[in-house]
């Protein structure tokens, strides 16, 4: 139910969106690495969250039991 | 209207070393250029994190603002397309885990309240997890200078200390998205539904 309904959602975006974007220019080469840059950046400050083996253990045990 | 109904048409523009880039057009009271990345923060248990600001570009400089605070009038359309984006990227990476939180005091509160008021709709599709870290994250007060209705104003930001986190974090406890306790949570965490 859920499945039909996600694919669904996302099929009518998709296609609102093909719409919208039709013909618009697309991402320069300097934007795409500007995006790069900030992601990196982002996801850098949790980086040390996974510094050893016991806290990759740890926590993938801790994600498991939220779920 | 269902709040994911309210998302903006969203371009998903590749992935570029890693990094899945989306751009939308926030249309509020201005139009503004947003961009949604996500990036990995660890390969082995499939982290990756979320990030969407304004992309600026300045004389000769472009770069992704997430920390800018203009008030577009339109906090559920923006958080509405993040979140289909996470959903798209979900279509292609079904087992891994999108870790989320907001770089300000503000913003951090608005978005699980956000996430809380629509727990529902988003419950049907992801797993949401809050999570709390050793860590108390520091919060610096910034001036800011912000433009409405033509006037400049000056406005106190409370910013989140995050290069301490570079230097040191430890999670002390992932739960079950909890709306009642959503003051504990330094960031939230979004997978999948098993069954989807």
């Amino acid at each position: 139910m859920e499945a039909t309904q996600l694919r669904d959602l996302l099929e009518k975006q998709i296609e609102k969106s093909t719409n919208f974007w039709a013909g618009r220019p697309k991402m320069t080469i300097q934007e795409l690495e500007a995006v790069e840059k900030f992601a990196k950046q982002k996801s850098k400050l949790f980086e040390k969250v996974f510094d050893s083996p016991e806290k990759i253990d740890k926590i993938s045990k801790m994600q498991n039991s939220a779920l | 209207m269902d709040f994911l109904d309210k998302a903006y048409s969203y371009n998903f523009e590749g992935i570029r070393n890693e990094v899945y880039q989306f751009r939308f057009i926030s249309t509020g009271l201005q139009e503004i250029t947003k961009i949604v990345s996500i990036s990995p923060i660890n390969k082995n248990l499939n982290w990756y994190s979320v990030g969407f600001g304004n992309l600026e570009k300045n004389e000769n400089t472009i770069s992704v603002n997430d920390l800018a605070e203009i008030n577009n009038n339109d906090y559920d359309e923006v958080l509405a397309t993040v979140f289909m984006c996470i959903l798209h990227f979900f279509i292609s990476n079904p087992d891994y885990t999108i870790l989320f939180f907001g770089n300000t005091l503000h913003k951090h509160r608005l978005y699980k309240q956000k996430i809380s008021s629509n727990l529902i709709i988003l419950n049907q599709y992801l797993e949401i997890s809050g999570g709390i870290t050793e860590e108390q994250v520091t919060i610096i007060e910034k001036s800011q200078t912000i433009t409405r209705k033509g006037k400049q104003h000056q406005r106190i930001i409370r910013e989140k200390d995050l290069t301490a986190l570079s230097n040191s974090i430890e999670i002390k406890r992932i739960e079950k998205y909890n709306a009642a306790k959503t003051a504990d949570y330094q960031f939230v965490l979004f997978k999948l539904k098993k069954e989807l």
